[in-house]
């Protein structure tokens, strides 16, 4: 390609193009959905909660990722998150004990449970006995599905 | 003793003689005793002493009632009415009293005693001792009737493997009757292969050795094989020789094949445990994979070609989750009962069968009404359509046609409003003997592939749900096998769903 000087020059008074970021591409105005919401996400899975907190931040929430129910806790207790996504089956705190320790702290936080496993009915069924209804779902899930799952969340 | 000097005085006799006749009495093992027609002992021998208890000394001159027990003294006079019309009396099977109260059955033989001009002046009576015999007879009664009552067959047999008995439950659990196999071999019972078996029990038999809960098969007569335990025992005669063997033997099959079928719910329950920690195992990372691919996909400045390569992985990563959940945690879904459309769910489980209908194929014929709604556990629903399904796959012939109908239904029983799915195939059908099994678990018609738990589980979760399962097949042309489950459309105002799932 053949320049001329003046092409050249224009070219230099541009500025640097800063890293680009995920967020400048997926948070839109049009996908954000008033103030972002805060989602706490909780997996003793590092690899788990790192990607699924990426994937909601660039579709415009504010997620934070957590490798255990006691930071989870003590996330909640600096700052409330409006969603918590939660795995079941964890070591110390299960996912049940964990919200239900947030729910505390924070009465209005939306609860989510995520499992890859069938063992997690006992559990849950435990804690429907004493009054605590939460919503399932399995692991491996899609996130098309699971960002669907989530607004519907925020809506309810 | 002075009996025989009157009974013998019609006749002349040698004195030689008549100590001859005192000597026998005294010497016999029955009782001899008499008495005149007052009733009053007039002799008693040695072994009258010894049976009833009196001395000679102590009787003589006393009523005879004295050894008749009191509910038999009406026999006394009905005895001595007899002798005085001069009859004999034989082997009349009554009680006597010993000396010490206790009670001796005895056989009594009474006959009237004469004098010189013939007129009667009492009686002498023989008694013999029926306590041994009585007790001989009781306890052998007692015996055939515990043999005759056993649950388990006891039979025996001479050294030769002759039948030489066959209680009652060895006709019921083996098919012949006593007449029908008495004096015949008793490997008649025996499979053929295991002739062998029977010199070898013989010969163990004949050295005195016994057989403990021996294990092994034996033939009906209808040709069936049960499974068996026998104890055998060589029976001696009074000598002590061995004649022949006593057989005692346990139908163990339903013993059998309850250790199977606890062998088979071990077996289950471990792959049960297994598979929940598999699925931890697999679903963990495969939810990482489908999130890293999801980042990865939106990455800006993709090219065209990894763009698909990238939308490849995650269509083949669709397909893994789907497979782990189907096989991994499939059965146990803990969401709640819901409404959902049926067209929806048959769609679903077709779709995981797709391969296998392709590969046999098979065509499915839908006719599916639109607009049916069902109340269950969708998981619950895709379990059972899969069961019935893939027995439909298993029973058709290639090339086959299987028709899946939906339908709005009444329950003929509960008049709930609900949806009738219909999965009809072309295979073989069933036997009419298997049609009771169906729904029994672990009963099973494919060999190695099946669980026998399909139906079972099937009908277990559809009642679970108010649902209802019933067939119809025939093993005649036009074959096939129809299976028809119900299910609500609502849960039923007046019921709640805990009634359900108890």
């Amino acid at each position: 390609m053949n320049l001329s000087i003046p092409d050249l020059f224009q070219l230099a008074d541009k500025k640097a193009p800063r890293p680009f970021l995920m967020r400048d591409l997926q948070r839109d105005p049009s996908k954000t959905h008033g103030l972002p919401n805060r989602i706490l996400i909780v997996d003793d899975e590092c690899s788990i909660a790192d990607s699924l907190a990426e994937i909601l931040n660039v579709n415009g929430w504010d997620a934070i990722a957590c490798y255990s129910g006691v930071d989870a806790i003590e996330y909640a207790r600096k700052r409330c998150p409006d969603i918590v996504i939660s795995d079941v089956v964890m070591p110390k705190l299960n996912g049940i004990e964990t919200v239900l320790a947030i729910r505390e702290l924070c009465p209005t936080a939306k609860i989510l449970l995520f499992s890859g496993q069938a063992g997690t009915t006992d559990i849950l069924r435990e804690a429907r006995a004493k009054g605590h209804n939460f919503e399932l779902v399995p692991k491996p899930i899609h996130p098309d599905l699971l960002l669907k799952k989530i607004s519907g969340l925020q809506k309810t | 003793m002075n009996a025989p000097e009157r009974s013998g005085s019609q006749r002349q006799r040698d004195p030689a003689a008549l100590q001859l006749l005192a000597a026998i009495v005294e010497s016999s093992d029955d009782a001899i005793v008499s008495k005149d027609l007052n009733g009053i002992v007039t002799t008693w021998n040695k072994s009258a002493e010894h049976m009833f208890g009196y001395t000679q000394e102590e009787i003589v001159g006393k009523p005879i009632t004295l050894i008749i027990p009191p509910e038999l003294q009406d026999e006394e006079p009905q005895i001595v009415a007899r002798i005085r019309a001069g009859e004999r009396i034989e082997h009349f099977e009554t009680a006597r009293l010993h000396k010490n109260g206790e009670r001796i059955p005895i056989s009594l033989t009474i006959s009237p005693i004469k004098d010189g001009h013939g007129a009667i002046v009492g009686a002498a009576k023989i008694a013999r001792d029926l306590t041994r015999q009585k007790n001989a007879e009781e306890s052998a009664f007692r015996l055939a009737a515990i043999v005759e009552s056993s649950d388990d067959a006891i039979v025996s047999k001479d050294l030769n493997g002759m039948v030489t008995s066959w209680n009652q439950a060895a006709e019921r659990i083996l098919g012949y009757t006593a007449e029908e196999i008495i004096g015949k071999p008793i490997t008649l019972i025996i499979p053929k292969e295991l002739h062998d078996d029977e010199p070898r029990i013989l010969k163990k038999i004949a050295s005195g050795q016994r057989i403990e809960h021996f294990q092994t098969v034996r033939c009906k007569k209808n040709g069936k094989r049960i499974d068996v335990s026998l104890t055998i025992s060589p029976l001696r005669d009074q000598s002590g020789k061995i004649v022949g063997a006593a057989k005692i033997l346990r139908d163990i099959t339903q013993q059998k094949s309850m250790e199977a079928a606890l062998h088979m719910s071990e077996r289950l329950a471990s792959v049960g445990r297994m598979a929940a920690t598999v699925a931890h195992e697999i679903n963990n990372p495969l939810e990482a994979i489908t999130n890293y691919l999801y980042l990865a996909k939106h990455q800006p400045g993709l090219t065209d070609k990894s763009r698909s390569y990238l939308d490849s992985a995650d269509q083949e990563l669709t397909r893994v989750a789907h497979i782990a959940q189907q096989t991994l945690g499939f059965y146990r879904d803990n969401s709640e009962a819901t409404s959902f459309a049926a067209s929806e769910v048959v769609a679903d489980v077709l779709g995981i069968y797709d391969r296998k209908l392709k590969l046999k194929g098979l065509k499915v014929e839908k006719q599916i009404e639109p607009g049916l709604t069902i109340y269950t556990i969708k998981g619950e629903l895709k379990q059972v359509l899969s069961n019935l399904i893939a027995n439909a796959i298993d029973a058709s012939h290639e090339e086959d046609v299987i028709l899946v109908r939906a339908r709005a239904s009444v329950d003929a029983r509960s008049h709930w409003n609900g949806v009738r799915i219909t999965i009809a195939d072309h295979g073989p059908g069933i036997s009419s003997e298997d049609k009771k099994k169906v729904f029994i678990p672990f009963f099973t018609t494919k060999k190695n592939i099946g669980t026998g738990l399909g139906l079972w589980i099937t009908k277990d979760l559809l009642e679970k749900r108010g649902g209802r399962i019933r067939f119809r097949s025939s093993n005649v042309p036009p074959t096939g096998t129809v299976m028809s489950i119900f299910l609500p459309s609502e849960l039923p105002a007046h019921r709640t769903e805990s009634e359900f799932v108890a």
